[in-house]
């Protein structure tokens, strides 16, 4: 009786157990998967709220970058069912106006997680957010906005889909940017609603900080409208421009074109994106020619007006023909510059020793990072003198056997400008935090005082000539002196220098007594013109204008410059009254001479022959260029005959032939000649 | 009369140890659950303190001469009443049922304490000579004898524990040796309550099921129409029972006939409670890494969800050692009944068994989501002074009764 009885009771134990087993099997094993999902869904994990990213702003508080903050709505394909993909659907299309089939195809043909919308603004989104259907889920998604689409756009950079900083400012700062995700553990009840926040296993979202940028927004509009329009001009692949305040070291502007729209960076190709200005490294041909002349007038290697035979632009060096696109006789040094004589330079250039050249282009800058806060920054190339070929220095000191970024030459002529120190140069002004705390100041940080202050006036007044009377006229400002120094150098293509591309660049600065602005300009492969001084300076010559009608503390009390453009008459009141003076003065209206011609004095199709007896070559070929009259020079030194003569009407088919003698020095002014 | 036994043959071995393991299961599940929690970070340390005190009252129990429990079943029942009715009076209210008193720091259950002294009640009435648990009247009083404290218990009201209450009653009332018809005039009640939750028309079928019973049983008129009286009433007492019980309680029973009405009430526990241990998949997430006990998804964890800790952290594996242990010590006490040599002993033992088994099966099955969530703890397991002591009590008197089976007096 007890037997059966235990019998049966053991039966009972038995059908439990084996019940309970499989439960265990079926929840635990079976369909661990779908429960270990459910666990992960809806377990209040700590909540992660992003903090947003901080912004960067022009220096005058324009906001270039800030962070948007978007949903993105999920739907888990596994957890839905056909009335919950309806009423999602019908939700989603009346919110987005999009039609139903749409969510519905989209979530039918999904695997696992299917993002139905993507970046929602908040305000629409909103609403969407408080509807809870199981399988439903969104997430916020920041994105990076920049106001001004491609404005500075290789300065600012740009943010991956993480938003993490791949570029520019975004990837150099992106720690000072990336605030600290807020990290919050709640308490909940048996409902699961959230009751409070545990205080002490949560931390606070902090929002990243700003970067204060010492870009000027507007500089920054007009050069790269320049650029830009420039390239198109001019043909060519690529432009950069710099623009630097020369006393600090500060980047004003940066840009390159073709430039790119950092919130769609992956549609632009890596070319447009990369920032040559530092990325870059090029020859930089003619415009190394003043830091060269610098170098020996600090060391007192030559003098202003010493002569020098420039061979009529040819000049056979170590079996190396070396040629001038200016060909002249002879140029004083300071001439070599205003026409950039390489004939010249490499004449000037065997005065120079390996060493001290290698030290002071070293001292400039060269061949070593400027340390700016951006990233991928290149060095460029520069031989140690023992590896200096019986060339190199020759080549040098026109440009050659060289490689440098446009940051390092804008650097350098700071240098040049500024009164002989080197500045390194910054574009992050501040970091503030997002309480408004200063966490980082830049100030301007002198490196290195490489030339005197006297080497420094002397030069820089040398590239005032440039601009006034020499290669780089193109750049002339109607309201301020400026100076600069043209650039072309041939592209070393496949190892050997490319005749049709040419790097054209400029280097200029204003106004030239206390210089405020240094500005770069290269266009690279330019197809109209290929010299600096028709590519490069036209170019500078616009922004400057531009800048000086745009900020008007730049260029306060505008006085328009009145050019004197008979340089004969100057010529022979030098030579009457012995050529005593080393700088030359550029006169502002109602100082003086108030009786001098406007500066162009052939309008239309007639006019008179001017005076060109005693006049160099390279101002007769100026000034006949200018007039558009056709010329044939014979001879070399001063001008001793003209086949027009000067007072004649002359048309602009008339050929003009010049005879010139070089003992026309010696010789007495013989104007009926 | 033998003196000297081998020790193995005075104390069981197997069954002490499972339920020493349990114990300790249960302090590795507590500890876990309870260790980052604000309020229950103390519920450790307390019942390491009930497991020690347990020991001791299982010794004690095991050492008390065989017959002391026999003497003290009818005072320690009169106690348990007196405890039962005082609760009503003076308890404490806790999730919604008033069943405890607080005494200091610590509270104690009377319904724990009654259902061991139901249990020596119940058997040492049933092994009364002339006994005839066939015989109506005496089913009927060893039936009031149960009934008395679970009527009690269902004023709290506790459902789960009268639920408990009721099978260890059939249990006894089954393992005195009861025939099928009697059987049939304890069980029927219970079907006809069952139907009536499910409406009208169940309860009719189950009815006219009952009288085409009683037609195949032939018993005289008197005794069948007397038993069908009593199911009809408990129909409508039930449905009058259902009305007055608490709403969280009505809730917990609609959820479990229908799980969907109502996801985030009474349902969340058992719904959270399977998603953790679905989630320990076959090896457990590891002790203290179970994310659902961690963030601590089910309330209370410690007390009736204790096995959901398990199931997360030690997995199918340790779910399954735990349901193993217990069905070591069910088939142990089975064991232990046939052997006993008097039939009090062997009542009280499938009496224990019963009120085990059904905390077991409920616990579990709760926790798996196939029984209605109706707060019962896990023997050994759960958090709880009284549960443990009282258990380790019953334990200690099995061995007792195991030690002495082969003695004759």
């Amino acid at each position: 009786m007890i037997n059966s009885r235990a019998l049966f009771l053991t039966g009972i134990l038995l059908i439990v157990f084996v019940t309970l087993v499989a439960k265990l099997f079926t929840i635990q094993i079976a369909k661990n998967e779908y429960y270990s999902l459910l666990a992960e869904k809806q377990q209040n994990k700590p909540v992660v709220v992003r903090a947003e990213r901080g912004l960067i702003k022009g220096l005058n508080g324009e906001v270039l970058s800030f962070t948007r903050d978007y949903i993105s709505f999920f739907v888990d394909t596994r957890m839905m069912n056909a009335k919950r993909v309806d009423s999602i659907a019908a939700l989603f299309s009346k919110v987005f106006n999009k039609p139903k089939f749409f969510y519905k195809k989209m979530i039918d043909e999904g695997v696992n997680n299917v993002c139905i919308e993507k970046k929602a603004p908040m305000e629409k989104a909103i609403e969407l957010k408080k509807i809870v259907i199981e399988g439903m889920f969104y997430q916020e998604d920041f994105s990076r906005v920049y106001p001004y689409g491609s404005l500075a756009s290789h300065v600012i950079g740009y943010v991956n889909k993480d938003i993490v900083g791949v570029e520019g400012i975004e990837k150099k700062y992106n720690k000072e940017l990336t605030g600290t995700d807020g990290y919050f553990v709640f308490e909940r009840d048996v409902l699961g609603r959230i009751v409070s926040v545990n205080e002490k296993l949560s931390s606070p979202t902090v929002s990243g900080n700003q970067i204060i940028l010492t870009i000027n927004k507007s500089y920054q509009k007009i050069l790269e409208e320049e650029l830009s329009a420039g390239l198109k001009k001019y043909g060519g692949e690529s432009a950069v421009g710099i623009i630097m305040n020369p006393n600090t070291g500060e980047i004003l502007a940066l840009a390159n074109s073709p430039d790119f729209d950092p919130a769609n960076y992956q549609l632009f190709s890596a070319e447009a994106r990369r920032n040559r200005a530092l990325t870059d490294t090029y020859e930089p041909g003619s415009t190394i020619k003043s830091i060269v002349l610098a170098i020996m007038l600090e060391k007192n290697l030559i003098k202003e007006d010493e002569v020098i035979d420039t061979e009529m632009g040819n000049y056979i060096y170590k079996n190396v023909k070396i040629s001038d696109s200016h060909p002249f006789a002879s140029l004083t040094v300071r001439e070599a510059l205003e026409q950039s004589s390489n004939v010249g330079m490499t004449k000037l250039s065997f005065r120079l020793n390996d060493d001290i050249l290698y030290k002071y282009l070293r001292d400039f800058g060269f061949s070593n990072a400027t340390q700016i806060d951006l990233p991928s920054e290149a060095e460029g190339l520069l031989k140690k003198p023992d590896r200096f070929s019986g060339l190199t220095k020759a080549f040098m000191s026109f440009g050659y056997e060289l490689s440098v970024t446009p940051l390092q030459i804008i650097s350098a002529y700071s240098a040049l400008v500024n009164g002989g120190t080197l500045h390194q140069p910054y574009i992050v002004s501040s970091v503030v935090s997002n309480t408004g705390n200063i966490l980082l100041e830049n100030k301007p940080k002198k490196i290195r005082t490489v030339i005197s202050k006297s080497t420094s006036d002397k030069i820089k007044d040398f590239m005032v000539g440039v601009v006034e009377q020499g290669t780089g006229t193109a750049a002339q400002l109607e309201d301020v002196i400026a100076g600069g120094k043209t650039g072309t150098s041939q592209r070393l293509m496949n190892n050997s220098y490319s005749s049709s591309h040419h790097n054209s660049s400029f280097v200029g600065f204003f106004p030239a007594d206390h210089p405020k602005i240094v500005a770069f300009i290269l266009v690279n492969a330019p197809q109209i013109g290929k010299y600096g001084g028709l590519v490069a300076a036209p170019i500078f010559q616009k922004v400057s204008k531009r800048m000086i009608e745009a900020d008007l503390n730049l260029v306060p009390s505008k006085k328009k410059i009145h050019r004197k453009e008979n340089f004969v008459e100057q010529l022979i009141a030098d030579l009457k009254t012995a050529p005593k003076k080393t700088t030359r003065s550029y006169l502002n209206v109602g100082e003086k001479n108030e009786n001098d011609q406007p500066r162009k004095f052939f309008n239309g199709n007639r006019t008179t022959m001017p005076n060109l007896m005693n006049k160099s070559i390279r101002d007769v070929v100026a000034q006949l260029n200018e007039l558009g009259l056709k010329y044939k020079v014979s001879g070399t030194g001063k001008v001793v005959w003209q086949s027009i003569e000067p007072g004649a009407n002359i048309y602009q088919d008339s050929i003009c032939i010049i005879k010139c003698d070089s003992s026309i020095k010696k010789a007495t002014t013989n104007s009926n000649l | 009369m033998q003196i000297n036994y081998k020790l193995q043959d005075r104390f069981d071995f197997v069954l002490f140890f499972s339920g020493i393991a349990l114990i300790i299961f249960g302090l590795a599940a507590i500890y876990s659950s309870t260790v980052n929690h604000p309020t229950a970070s103390g519920n450790f340390q307390r019942q390491i303190l009930f497991a020690a005190a347990s020991v001791v009252i299982l010794f004690v129990a095991y050492a008390l001469p065989a017959q002391t429990f026999k003497m003290f079943t009818l005072p320690t029942y009169g106690l348990s009443l007196f405890f039962l009715v005082a609760v009503l009076l003076v308890g404490k209210t806790v999730y919604g049922a008033k069943s405890w008193f607080g005494i200091g720091g610590f509270g104690f259950q009377p319904s724990e304490f009654a259902k061991f002294a139901t249990i020596l009640m119940l058997a040492n009435w049933l092994t009364y000579k002339n006994r005839d648990i066939n015989n109506f009247i005496d089913l009927t009083i060893a039936l009031a004898i149960g009934f008395i404290p679970i009527l009690l218990i269902l004023l709290e009201p506790d459902m789960g524990t009268a639920i408990v209450f009721s099978i260890v009653v059939l249990a006894l009332v089954f393992w005195s040796g009861i025939n099928l018809f009697g059987i049939f005039v304890v069980l029927s009640p219970a079907v006809v309550v069952f139907a009536s939750l499910f409406g009208v028309y169940p309860f009719i079928a189950v009815l006219l099921l009952i009288i085409a019973a009683l037609l195949f049983f032939r018993k005289d008129l008197f005794n069948s129409i007397t038993v069908f009286v009593i199911n009809l009433s408990a129909g409508f007492f039930f449905d009058y029972l259902f009305k007055i019980l608490k709403p969280h309680q009505q809730k917990r029973i609609e959820s479990f006939l229908d799980p969907s009405a109502d996801p985030l009430g009474s349902g969340y526990n058992a719904l959270q409670a399977k998603v953790a241990i679905g989630s320990g998949g076959l090896f457990g997430k590891g002790f203290l890494e179970g994310s659902q006990t961690q963030l601590r998804f089910i309330p209370q964890q410690w007390t009736d969800f204790i096995y959901c800790v398990i199931g997360e952290e030690f997995g199918f594996i340790g779910s399954i050692v735990v349901v193993i242990l217990f069905m070591i010590i069910f088939l142990r006490l089975l064991d232990i009944a046939t052997k006993a040599k008097d039939k009090f002993s062997s009542l009280v033992i499938v009496g224990f068994l019963a009120m085990l088994f059904s905390h077991f099966a409920i616990n579990v099955g709760m926790n798996l989501g196939i029984t209605p969530v109706v707060g019962l703890p896990l023997p050994f397991l759960s958090y709880g002074g009284s549960s443990l002591l009282v258990n380790m009590l019953m334990l200690g008197v099995v061995l007792n009764i195991y030690k002495n089976r082969k003695l004759h007096t």
